[in-house]
């Protein structure tokens, strides 16, 4: 049997073996047979090995480059090189499909084998909601948009990916967007089955929140990557565009934002029980809807994905899933009345509540910006389309206003903070602001709105500082531990709290970055002679001549520019246009980005073209400071890990496998 | 420990009115931003024909795909005509800025900018689609 054969019969018997968990799961509980249940848990675990043989037969197609199948002709090519191939898996329409459903189905796994030990009585209900979700991809795979289709006629040789995509980029954020995507379908899970079986206290929460920590952190990296990718390789000396599907990307890690932060209020004050179901479904929606706008081509965006069959398919998808939630929901009201009552507007819970306010007011508008266009055609019968301009002017004072809040938050109580002690708290983190805006003048910053900005940054970090200072001077107190340790244990006896706060400071170094950026960016569109010199920013750009190189496959021309500051020889840079053959019509631009310490600045340029005269054509921009978004998305992973890492007594506390247990069989 | 309050109340009837009053300031903010920059930011999204009937005066967006004939780079300057996929009505466009890699004669282009006088929009940003990035199946 051939690679793709086996393939295609593997995505069928995962078709097979889903349809089965799905039923299964409701027979289990309906009829009360534990190992019916049981054997619904293994197949959803068979479909986890059944897609991996699926992916795996997609691979091999793709690195044996067998041109007999449509997907393997479209995405590789003889000249691709191997590392390049295998990202083909996602290069296309039903190849991101099947990575979708592999990922989906070992996160399934995963969480249905975990929920089975842990959360018995919620587990036959989330591998039911999953296995459902996984046959909508699985139907697609085999009856509409199959990777594994066979054309009449194999071709000698396949198009090939664009080279555009071959770097780094294409290995990285496709895969984890797709991941990030899929992933908010596991809270989603949690979330329908706790509807279901009317627990909605705690205990959903405790089990969601693994999962939702994870699918917004992939999100996040996803999107930091992506942003990383076209910064280095589009060149077009930005990192965010505000593009629909950048857009569509960004609503639901806004929405799961929010949640990570009102699920604390629920847990603490067991409020805002129907919020946090409403944030979980919305988030898992949108990420429908993020596919939805992506592969229906129904907006036009730099991200043009070929209109597809499948568009359709995902709008019935996110229909059936917005009105099934919502009418679960609506049902199970009675249930979700609150514990607790909010008493002042000083207090950590309304601190959240703002915090999710301005999550939803961002995600609300940047929804509005998507779907202008669809509205005003609809309404007036013209297509109005919104730009950055629109996102700018709404999105950046209400995130400048969350900025801030993520400076207080922390510092208020719970229930009501006094005036004085409100003080105490933040009397330092003023300080901070104040001082750095003043210094920001008397180095000659004159931008008001940049001092304010660089200003609440200090203003954030210091209120970190104070948050950690508190801590680890009581246990240094009261246990009368040293310095060092008193911080590892504060951090270990809380990693959620205080690894929070380094996710926060994550977004304050994200936030000095895009300040810089958009503030102090100069760009610059020159040509020079050999010899000639351009300045920008301080930054004095020496143009020495073109160098060629010539290998089998490519053809590279390469400027040699060298870099001085006031004299000073800083090292060369050489922009590049790449030509690989086959693509001979589509050069590639090869950016040269190099950061200086200690300015921080990016000194960015591009070869635009030369002449038979010895001419060269660049543009060159100074992007101060966006090296800083890159390191704080390093911090706020490290700051997440260490939020998300397991506590102790967590993996000591095993229940037994799947027992007819009374809350497994009372329905 | 603080006994919770066991009064439950459901709806808006839970939450204090000083709480509702704060939101429904937030809320008005937000919406007064929201008016305020979508009427100043929204750019008429047209085909080459309509622009023909229409010659909008504000910034507007053109789709279209790279005409062969008439495409100049001159220095930091690049001329061309989009032809409407349709009516293979011709628009002559004029751009500045950073051309994209996959720009090229017959790919699909989304530009925007202004009508000047002599019938040549001066576009402003130029998004060109990529033909053989996600293809349909």
């Amino acid at each position: 049997m051939s690679a793709p054969d086996l393939g295609h019969l593997a995505v069928v018997l995962a078709l097979a073996f889903t349809t089965y968990a799905l039923a299964a799961s409701i027979g289990g509980v309906r009829w009360r047979l534990g190992e019916l249940l049981e054997s619904g848990r293994n197949a959803a675990l068979g479909a986890a090995v059944l897609t991996s043989v699926a992916v795996l037969a997609l691979l091999y197609a793709l690195l044996t480059k067998d041109f007999s199948v449509r997907f393997v002709a479209d995405t590789t090519s003889l000249a691709t090189p191997w590392e390049v191939s295998i990202t083909g898996l996602w290069g296309g329409q039903s190849g991101s499909l099947l990575f979708w459903s592999w990922t989906l189905a070992l996160f399934s796994a995963v969480a249905v084998w975990r929920t089975y030990e842990r959360h018995p009585e919620l587990a036959p209900a989330v591998t039911g909601v999953l296995a459902a979700l996984q046959l909508f991809f699985l139907f697609l795979l085999t009856f509409v948009s199959s990777p594994f289709e066979r054309l009449a006629l194999p071709l000698a040789d396949g198009r090939g990916l664009n080279p555009l995509l071959w770097d780094d980029g294409m290995r990285i954020h496709p895969p984890l967007l797709l991941t990030g995507y899929m992933s908010f379908a596991l809270p989603f899970a949690f979330a329908i089955a706790a509807l279901v079986k009317g627990r909605l206290g705690r205990e959903w929460l405790a089990a969601v929140r693994p999962w939702a920590i994870l699918s917004w952190a992939i999100q996040g990296a996803g999107l930091l990557a992506g942003a990383w990718w076209a910064y280095h390789v589009l060149g077009w000396g930005g990192y965010w565009g505000w593009d629909p599907v950048e857009n569509a990307a960004l609503l639901p890690f806004l929405t799961s934002t929010a949640f990570l932060h009102s699920a604390m209020v629920q847990e603490r004050r067991g409020m805002l029980k129907v919020w946090n179901l409403a944030l979980v479904i919305t988030t898992f929606c949108l990420s429908i809807f993020g596919t939805f706008i992506v592969r229906s081509g129904v907006l036009s965006s730099v991200h043009s994905f070929a209109l597809s069959a499948i568009g359709p398919f995902f709008f019935v998808f996110l229909g059936v899933v917005v009105l099934g939630s919502l009418a679960l929901v609506l049902n199970r009201l009675p249930l979700l009345t609150g514990e607790g009552e909010f008493d002042s507007l000083a207090s950590r819970e309304a601190g959240f509540l703002l915090n999710n306010f301005l999550f939803a007011s961002i995600a609300a508008a940047t929804f509005w910006g998507i779907i202008f266009p669809l509205i005003s055609e609809a309404a007036r019968g013209v297509k109005v389309a919104v730009g950055p301009p629109f996102y700018q002017q709404v999105n950046g004072p209400l995130l400048f206003v969350m900025f801030i809040l993520m400076g207080i938050g922390p510092l208020l109580a719970w229930r009501r903070t006094s005036s004085s002690g409100l003080w105490r708290s933040l009397r330092w983190p003023l300080v901070a602001w104040l001082a750095t805006s003043a210094l920001l003048f008397v180095i000659g910053v004159r931008q008001g709105l940049a001092m304010l900005a660089y200003g609440a940054c200090a203003f954030v970090t210091a209120s970190v500082a104070v948050e950690y200072w508190r801590g680890v001077r009581l246990r240094h107190r009261n246990a009368a531990e040293g310095w060092l340790r008193a911080l590892t244990t504060l951090v270990a006896r809380d990693r959620r709290r205080y690894g929070g706060y380094v996710v926060h400071l994550g977004i304050v170094f994200i936030a000095l970055g895009i300040i810089g950026s958009s503030f102090f960016q100069q760009e610059a569109a020159v040509t020079l002679r050999r010899g000639e010199s351009a300045s920008i920013g301080g930054y004095s750009v020496t143009y020495r001549g073109l160098l060629e190189r010539n290998l089998p496959d490519l053809g590279i021309v390469a400027a040699e520019l060298e870099v001085s500051n006031g004299g000073r020889f800083l090292g060369s840079l050489q922009p590049e246009r790449r030509v690989h053959r086959g693509w001979e019509q589509q050069p590639i631009t090869g950016v040269a980005i190099q950061t200086y310490v200690p300015s921080g600045d990016d000194l960015y340029v591009l070869l635009t073209g030369w002449d038979e005269a010895g001419a060269a054509t660049f543009r060159l921009f100074v992007n101060p400071l966006v090296s800083l978004i890159w390191l704080g998305g390093v911090v706020f992973l490290v700051g997440t890990v260490i939020s998300a890492w397991p506590e102790r007594h967590a993996q000591r506390r095993l229940v037994p496998v799947l027992t007819r247990t009374p809350a497994l069989t009372e329905v | 420990m603080v006994q919770e309050q066991t009064v439950q109340r459901r709806g808006l009837a839970a939450i204090p009115l000083k709480f509702l009053l704060a939101g429904a300031l937030i809320a008005a903010g937000v919406v007064y931003l929201v008016l305020t920059a979508l009427s100043g930011t929204t750019v008429y999204y047209l085909t080459v024909a309509e622009l023909h009937q229409q010659s909008p005066s504000g910034p507007v967006r053109v789709a279209g795909v790279v005409a062969p004939e008439q495409l100049d780079r001159a220095g930091t300057s690049l001329s061309f005509s989009i032809r409407d996929e349709t009516t293979s009505e011709m628009l002559p466009v004029v751009y500045k800025g950073i051309v994209p890699d996959i720009f090229a004669p017959g790919i699909q282009v989304v530009i925007e900018g202004r009508l000047n006088g002599s019938g040549t929009i001066e576009a402003t940003t130029l998004l060109a689609k990529c033909p053989s990035r996600f293809t349909s199946s």
